[in-house]
This record gives structure tokens, C-alpha cells and sequence, in this order.
């Protein structure tokens, strides 16, 4: 193996043979190393959480990766590659600015409240895939909160940790961590900001957040197709109810009752609780 | 290939073996194992796991019997369990020309076992063990050997080192001449054993004669042991064989 | 309000969900545990046996001076060859692009990975001095064909592995570290590294492990000439490997649909495993007839030996050659070329078994054959069959590798599509409520 040992010859078998041995130890080796030291530098630059939740998006079930102008029915089937990052979507800027064209875009309507799933859903303020809205408030700052289909499947948490003022948050990085159905859930921060100031839900929002000078908004949904996409997002949850607890949930009219686990115990609620919060 | 008139400094050690002298008696066989340190065979032994370095195998054809003694026949050619074993333990020896197996470097792949055509390779399938006071009979000379290894005739390989080491005593330069325990044992005196490239060797002269073949010649691994028999079916079984080169 | 019906499909959650990713659905802990059971019964025995052949020898086996390679050689050569499929898809996907593949590729890997560890645990039993086995590399022969496969299958099983680590990052519990992730996704960026070292190293010691045997002159029923210092053996065995891989994962997927009740990849990835291995074998048995022609006027009669002698001990006849090629070889080649029958699951499964079994004889007549017919005049033809230490020990390995695969599939996504099947469902289901809902007219996917 080495030169030294008994029988080694500096023939062409042995440079041929541990020639070719040595370059491949070497090969995967190196790019151990290599993916190694890649690694560390994703951290480094702090590209880790975007890589992270790249990472995940793609393990999601395409039905959890419908785009948003699929929810709305302008594109229907149409299946989202970007890690809802609208603001790189060359096809989304090219339907707001068809829409803006005869003044349809998608807005935020103040003092506006759709009731029309039998909860209210306020267009006031945007809405993030991950459940939670963005309110904008007096000093430029935003708060955060749990929409309402979010806050009725996780009732109740059995404990909440809240970033303190001053943290860094990164969009689709998690926000906070909530231990809901004995399982940890992790909500997403809608936008890159920094924490200003926390709540537990008292004054009806979680975070205040000071956004990020670059941070981009098109990826947050406003105006008429919050309603679309909380309308199918609903239907899916109903759906993960009937499979896993074996019984007809469908809608029939009436109001959703204010803590789904509580009404429906049998059902998986820490698979759907996942399903909601784009967890894998 | 038989004799090169040189006194050349190496040896080739080889055999003649005269299969019409030899009566089956298996003296040869009992020498050998005496000499290697072979030990009793292990209770799960049967003919096919035994350890016969040297063995002695009946043939029978058409009513009458001959008795080939077969040992490793020393391969001079490509030897096909030098070339074939993964740790470098089989080596053929420019000196001497005998291929000696190392049995502390031996893994016990046998796949020189599978390349031996002459099956003269045996694995020890068991931990040898000596009946107490058997181990008095051991041969000093001679290491034995732990499970899971091959070995095989090694033309008596520790009475070549007594031979040489009293030659270098002497301050004798050259091959040296020794009788390995087969040869020694044969009351008929069928196998005659020397140095090859000794031109007045009485090997080389026998291996002259009429009648002599090496087994599997068409193989072509140049064996040094020839074998000699006068009755042509005896011939006609050692295979599509080659005339013997003369010198 | 919404009328129409929905397929209510009762699926629990299975007590160890922690466990096994979101979306996939997996059978009961306690039904899992049924299944592991037996399997881990018969690793058991099969540790005792090879213990028992660790600790007193192996006069445990019914291995003799004469059939020095028995049962676990002959396994080990079709187990491995076999795995190929392993580096093949990798090759196939990676390097040539045949993107339909990637549906099967982890599962390809994992199955690569449990065939050459298996192989090794066995040959670990099979070798007198285990504990020797660093001398090999060490003291290497590097004109040894034996050398080289060893070389190449301990670089390519730590290519293996190292291939298996980002699955077992994606683990639903693993993969809530963010490091775990990081590195698996810049692993994921190189992986075209260790499929082209896969490749090359697979290519390598599928094709010495025939060059074993096709080097020994001392066996002229085996030995072969070729092309410089690599028999003709040495391709053969490449090329079987080659196009019994994607048959033999293909039969695999099937087993493990059929076994977990649920469909993991589309029928067009059937369809390109079938019609990939039925153009590589029907090539094979082209060679594989001419080297055959070859060694029989050519080869074996310039050694002394016309092949018809070899062929002349029962059970060993001609049929034997002939099974190899015919049934075993052409046969399941062109059921394989047919789109048609290919599309047949039935079909399609019983082409690539008989493929499997091909090669499996392939290797039997290289091994068992090969040490039992006579060479010298005088030698007889022996028979050899297995100790009950043997069976076990190879049942073992076969257990290890249903326990690693069956661990896997439940824990890890082996087959990316089984998620996209199931959301489909979902989605369609989604659909037609909302069509029904005259929020958008149906469509079909």
C-alpha cells in the first residue's frame, strides 16, 4: 500500500493500481470537504435559513405548494417553484402589472371584513401562507398575528416562546415556537424585520415588527384573494379532519366553532397543525 | 523446460516422479505429514477437509490401477496461485524455484484454492489439535499452522534451511542439495528429487527419459515435478500433454 | 350545501409519527412490528450460525479442499451484482439525465447499500482469518483481480453510505437541525461527484469479479481470453449487471408497493426500467452467445480441453448453458422490448425475475460449475451442497437487508413521488369541491 511496506515495486501494476486508488480517496475525500466548508459558509453569510426553508418547501406535497393565482383560479394547477418568493416570480409581476393596468389589483382594503366562511378574515392587513397577517400600524412599524383558521386549529397552546425586542427575524424563518397537541409547531415570520415589542394575543397581535429596509411584500397575499386561498385552505383542513378521524366534517353553513381539536379529538391535530404551518 | 548447462546460482528444485513404481503404500504420505506438523485430523474431517500436502491418488481405468503421487507440482509459469492471491502470501522463489505460501500473511479467501488445477492446496478447516504427548513428535524446523489458512507441499521448505544454513557454515556458495521427507520415505524409491538446472543432477537425466510427462501441459503452468510411466493409458490421463523440452 | 360524494379513506396515525415525515402514510407501530419480527428472528439465528463459524471454524460449512467457494460466494456474486442497480440508476439519472429515474433512485441506493454490506458481513464469515482483512491492503497483489474488487467495494460502499446520509438527514426528527439540512443540501450539490465515482468504481469491480474467474488457466471450464490483462468474463459480468439493475429494482419497487398497499412511483417509471434492461440483456446475450462460441471452438479446445467433456456430469448438462441464454436470457429480453407487455405489471415483474434468476445462474455456473467439474484425469466430479450454517448465515444477510430497507421506507421518503400520488388525490379532491362550489370548472390533470 504505502512504499515501504514488503513487496511494493515502482512497476506499472503499483502506480497504475494505487495511482488510480490513492486519486479516488482523495476525490471523495476532498469533496466531503468541500460540502463541509460550503456548509459552514451558508452559515457564515447567513444564507442557512433561506437554504433551510428551500429545503423544506421542496419536501412539501404539492398541494401544499398550489400558487397563490392557483388558489385564486387565474392559474389553475399551477404549482409554486420559487418558495412562495413572488417578489423573483417572473409570472406574477406580470399579472399585477396586467391587473394594475385596469386598476384590479389586489390591495389592502381598510375597514373591510369578509365573513363569508363564517369567520372573520379583516383585508385590512396581509396575509403570509403561514398563517399569520401583517397589520400595518402607526411608526412604520407592523404587527403579527395568527389568522383566524390558524388560531382555531391550534387552541390553546400549552406553551409560547416569543423572540424578545430586538430580534433579527428572516421571512419564512421561524418567528416563534408554540407547543400545541404536545407537539412543537414553529410559526414563520411573514417578512425580514426586527422585533420592537411582543404580547401573548391580549391586544390580539403576537409581534411588532420594524421591517427590514429591503424587505420585500410581494410574496404576502392582500384583498380578494385572501378570501380564495383562507376558502381552500379551509377545505384542506376539513379534509385532513374527515381522513384522519374517520367521519364527514364538511361545512354545513354554520359558524367554525372556536377550538377544532377540542370539537374533533379523534383527529390527527399535529399533522394538520403541520399542514397549516408548512412544516414538514 | 529441464536443464540449462549453466551452473547458474539459482536453483529449480523439481521431481521426478515414477508412477509405475509406486505401490500405493502412502509411506510418503505418513513422511509428509510427520515432517509439516500436520495435525490429527479434526473430528468433523472427512477425505475432502483432510490435509494431505502430499497425497497419493488411485486411478483406475478400464479394470487396472496406477497410483499418482500428487503434491503442488511448483509451477514455474505464471503460477496461477501467485498471481491470483490478494495479499502477496505466495511467492515463487528465484533461488530456489519452490513457491512457498506465508501462513501468517494468509487470509483464507482460498482462492488460490480455486486456481490450483492440480488441487494441491489444502484450507485447514479446523484449529489443529495435538492428543496430549503428541505434540513431543512436533518438527522443530517446521511452524504449524492456525485455522483458516491454506497450505501446501512446500518441497520440505525447513530441510532446504538446515541444508543452506549449514552451507553458509561451511562457506559453500551455491544450491544446495537436501532430501525432502517423501523422497526420503518411498521404499520403492519412486520419486527422485534435485536441482533442475543441474545438468548432472539425476533428476534432469530421468527427466530425460522416454515416457515422461508433466500434468495439464496444455495449461501451460510448467510444472517442475514429470512424471513417468511406461504404460500409455497412464500417459493418455495426464492430459493434451507436450512433449518435455530437452534441454 | 355541497353535494357530491368524497371518498372517506380512515387512516390513523401511527403511534410512532414523530418519526415518519408529514404526508406519508405509514401502517400501525404494531403492524410494523409484525412484520419486523420474523425477519428479526431470522437475523438472529443466522448471527448464531455465523458465530458459531467465527468461533469454531468452517468445518462448520460442508465446504471442502475441492469446493473451496460454496453457497456465500455464489450469493455474494449475485447479491452484488444485483445492487448494481444501485450505481446504474445513479449513472443513468445523474450523468445521463433520465430524469424519470429519480423517482426510484433513493430507494436504488438503499437497496445497493443492504446488498454490499451483506455481501461483506458474509465474506467477513467467509475468509479463514477475518481479522486479516487489512492485509489486503497492506501487502496488495495489484496483479490480483481479488485485490481489486476489494479495493473497489470498500470505496464504493463508503461511496454508498455517503450517498445514504442525506436520506437519513431528511428524517423528520433530523431535519429540525438547520445544520443537518445545510449540509444535505450542499451534499445534494455535489452528488454528481460520487455518482460519476460510483459509476466508475461499480464499473470496475462488477467487471473484476468476473475477471476472478476468467483468469484462472488452472480452470479451463472458466478461463477466458479477452482483451489485455481483462477476460472476456471480466464485460460479460459489467454488462449482466448493467441490465439486470434496473429489472431488479423494478421488482423490488413492485414487492415493496405490493407489501406497503400503496402506490410509490407512475407506471412510466416501470415502463423506463423495463425497456432500459431489455436493451442492455438482449446486447448481453449477444456477447454473451459469441463468447460462448468462442470459448467452445477456440479457447477450451487450445487448453486441452473440448467443452463438450465439461458438460458430461449430471445435473451439469448442456441444458444448463442453454438455460442461461434461452429462458433465462432471451426470453425475459424480448418480453422486456415490447412496450406493450411491458405495460403489463404481470409481465413486466415475471421478465425481471427470470432476468434475476439469469444472472443468478450466471454466477452459479462461474462458482459452483465451475469448482465441481474435474480437471485432472483422475479427479471425480464431487457434489456439494450447503450446511444448515450456511443457509442461515446468508439468511441472515437477506434479514439485515429486509430490516434496513423495511426501516428506511418507513422513517425516510425513499420514493419522492409516493407524496405527489397521494397530494394529487388530495388536490383532485379539493378540486370537486370547489367545482362544486361554482368556484372554478373541473380540470383534469
Amino acid at each position: 500500500m504505502f512504499p515501504w511496506n514488503y513487496g511494493f515495486a515502482w512497476d506499472k501494476g503499483h502506480i497504475i493500481f494505487l495511482g488510480v486508488f490513492y486519486t479516488i480517496v482523495l476525490v471523495v475525500l476532498a469533496t466531503l470537504l468541500v460540502a463541509a466548508w460550503r456548509t459552514l459558509r451558508d452559515f457564515r453569510r447567513n444564507r442557512a435559513a433561506s437554504i433551510v426553508w428551500h429545503e423544506n418547501f421542496e419536501d412539501l406535497p404539492r398541494v401544499e405548494r398550489a400558487c397563490r393565482h392557483a388558489c385564486t383560479g387565474e392559474l389553475p394547477g399551477r404549482v409554486c417553484e420559487l418558495g412562495f418568493n413572488c417578489g423573483q416570480c417572473e409570472t406574477h409581476k406580470a399579472l399585477v402589472s396586467m391587473l394594475a393596468s385596469h386598476s384590479a389589483a389586489p390591495a389592502l382594503m381598510k375597514d373591510v371584513i369578509d365573513d363569508s366562511l363564517g369567520v372573520d378574515l379583516p383585508l385590512d392587513r396581509y396575509y403570509h401562507r403561514g398563517h399569520t397577517w401583517l397589520k400595518p400600524e402607526s411608526g412604520g412599524t407592523f404587527t403579527v398575528g395568527l389568522d383566524e383558521l390558524a388560531r382555531r386549529v391550534a387552541a390553546n397552546p400549552e406553551s409560547m416562546e416569543l423572540p424578545g425586542a430586538g430580534t433579527k427575524l428572516t421571512a419564512q424563518s421561524p418567528a416563534w415556537t408554540m407547543h400545541v397537541h404536545g407537539a412543537e409547531v414553529h410559526v414563520m415570520s411573514p417578512i425580514d424585520g426586527e422585533v420592537v415589542e411582543t404580547a401573548h394575543g391580549e391586544k390580539g397581535w403576537f409581534l411588532r415588527i420594524k421591517p427590514a429596509q429591503n424587505a420585500s411584500f410581494c410574496h404576502l397575499l392582500r384583498g380578494f384573494e385572501v378570501v380564495r386561498w383562507m376558502t381552500r385552505e379551509m377545505e384542506r383542513v376539513q379534509l385532513m379532519v374527515s381522513e384522519s378521524a374517520a367521519i364527514p366534517a364538511l361545512a354545513d353553513g354554520g359558524a367554525p366553532v372556536d377550538d377544532f381539536a377540542a370539537a374533533c379529538p379523534q383527529a390527527d391535530w399535529r399533522n394538520i397543525s403541520g399542514a397549516l404551518f408548512l412544516e414538514n | 523446460m529441464i536443464a540449462h548447462n549453466s551452473k547458474s546460482k539459482n536453483a529449480r528444485y523439481g521431481m521426478l516422479v515414477d508412477i509405475d513404481r509406486c505401490t500405493g503404500c502412502g509411506a510418503c504420505m505418513i513422511a509428509c505429514a510427520v515432517e509439516n506438523n500436520v495435525p490429527p485430523a479434526a473430528p468433523t474431517a472427512n477425505e475432502r477437509t483432510g490435509i494431505t500436502p502430499m497425497r497419493v491418488v488411485r486411478y483406475e481405468h478400464a479394470g487396472r490401477t496406477a497410483f499418482v503421487p500428487m503434491m503442488c507440482q511448483q509451477c514455474e509459469e505464471e503460477t496461477p496461485c501467485v498471481a491470483v492471491c490478494p495479499q502477496n502470501a505466495v511467492e515463487l522463489d528465484p533461488a530456489t524455484g519452490i513457491v512457498g505460501q506465508i501462513p501468517q500473511r494468509c487470509l483464507g479467501c482460498r482462492y488460490c484454492m480455486a486456481a490450483c488445477p492440480y488441487h494441491a492446496r489444502y484450507f485447514n478447516w479446523a484449529d489443529p489439535a495435538w492428543p496430549a504427548g503428541m505434540e513431543k513428535a512436533l518438527n522443530p524446523a517446521v511452524a504449524p499452522r492456525m485455522r483458516g489458512v491454506v497450505e501446501k507441499c512446500n518441497f520440505c521448505h525447513g530441510r532446504w534451511h538446515e541444508a543452506k544454513e549449514l552451507a553458509v557454515a561451511n562457506n559453500e556458495t551455491g544450491p544446495v542439495a537436501y532430501t525432502p521427507a517423501c523422497v526420503e520415505a518411498c521404499p520403492s524409491r519412486a520419486i527422485t528429487f534435485g536441482d533442475l538446472n543441474d545438468a548432472s543432477s539425476q533428476v534432469n537425466e530421468l527427466a530425460r527419459q522416454q515416457g515422461v510427462f508433466r500434468l495439464l501441459d496444455s495449461i501451460g503452468t510448467e510444472p517442475k515435478v514429470y512424471y513417468h510411466s511406461r504404460r500409455d493409458w497412464v500417459q493418455a490421463a495426464a492430459g493434451d500433454s507436450k512433449e518435455a523440452q530437452r534441454g | 350545501m355541497a353535494s357530491g360524494t368524497l371518498t372517506i379513506v380512515r387512516s390513523e396515525a401511527p403511534a410512532d409519527r414523530e418519526l415518519i415525515l408529514r404526508g406519508l402514510k405509514r401502517c400501525s407501530l404494531s403492524q410494523f412490528s409484525l412484520w419486523v419480527a420474523p425477519w428479526a428472528v431470522l437475523l438472529v439465528f443466522g448471527l448464531y450460525a455465523a458465530f458459531l463459524c467465527l468461533a469454531r471454524g468452517l468445518n462448520q460449512t460442508n465446504m471442502d479442499n475441492r469446493f473451496a467457494f460454496g453457497l456465500w460466494i455464489f450469493l455474494d456474486l449475485t447479491v452484488i451484482a444485483l445492487g448494481a442497480g444501485a450505481f446504474f440508476t445513479g449513472f443513468l439519472l445523474y450523468i445521463l439525465r433520465i430524469r424519470q429515474l429519480r423517482a426510484v433512485v433513493q430507494s436504488a441506493v438503499v437497496i445497493g447499500l443492504v446488498c454490499y454490506s451483506g455481501a461483506m458481513c458474509a465474506l467477513a464469515v467467509d475468509v479463514g482469518q477475518p481479522l486479516r482483512f487489512w492485509y489486503t491492503f497492506w501487502y496488495p497483489n495489484v496483479h490480483s483481480m481479488l485485490t481489486e474488487v476489494t479495493f473497489c467495494i470498500t470505496c464504493y460502499l463508503c461511496v454508498l453510505m455517503i450517498e445514504y446520509i442525506p436520506q437519513l438527514l431528511k428524517n423528520r426528527k433530523l431535519r429540525q437541525s438547520s445544520g443537518a439540512m445545510v449540509f444535505e443540501f450542499e451534499l445534494h450539490k455535489v452528488m454528481v461527484v460520487f455518482a460519476g465515482v460510483g459509476t466508475f468504481l461499480s464499473f470496475f469491480h462488477q467487471g473484476s469479479l468476473g475477471g476472478l474467474f476468467g483468469v484462472l488457466r488452472g480452470r479451463p471450464f472458466a478461463f477466458r481470453d479477452g482483451f489485455a490483462i481483462w477476460p472476456s468474463t471480466f464485460f460479460l459480468f459489467v454488462l449482466s449487471a448493467a441490465a439486470v439493475g434496473p429489472s431488479f429494482i423494478a421488482l423490488t419497487t413492485g414487492l415493496v408497493e405490493k407489501i406497503a398497499r400503496k402506490r410509490l412511483v407512475t407506471a412510466n417509471v416501470y415502463d423506463k426500467l423495463g425497456a432500459i434492461s431489455g436493451r442492455l440483456l438482449v446486447f448481453y446475450i449477444l456477447l454473451k452467445s459469441i463468447d460462448t462460441l468462442v470459448w467452445v471452438n477456440q479457447t477450451s479446445p487450445s487448453h486441452g480441453f473440448p467443452a463438450h467433456r465439461f458438460y458430461q456430469w449430471s445435473p451439469f448438462g448442456t441444458w444448463m448453458l442453454l438455460a442461461e441464454i434461452v429462458p433465462f436470457g432471451l426470453v425475459p429480453a424480448l418480453i422486456l422490448l415490447r412496450p406493450d407487455l411491458r405495460a403489463k405489471r404481470a409481465w413486466l415483474m415475471s421478465a425481471a425475475a427470470l432476468a434475476c434468476l439469469g444472472v443468478a445462474l450466471n454466477r452459479f455456473v462461474l462458482t459452483i460449475q465451475t469448482l465441481a467439474v474435474p480437471t485432472l484425469a483422475f479427479d471425480q466430479f464431487l457434489s456439494y451442497w450447503p450446511s444448515w450454517q450456511e443457509f442461515a448465515t446468508f439468511g441472515a444477510v437477506i434479514a439485515f437487508g429486509v430490516l434496513v430497507y423495511s426501516f428506511s421506507f418507513r422513517y425516510l421518503s425513499l420514493f419522492p413521488q409516493e407524496r405527489e400520488i397521494e397530494s394529487l388525490e388530495q388536490d383532485r379532491q379539493i378540486e370537486s369541491l370547489e367545482s362544486a362550489r361554482g368556484l372554478r370548472s373541473p380540470r383534469s390533470y
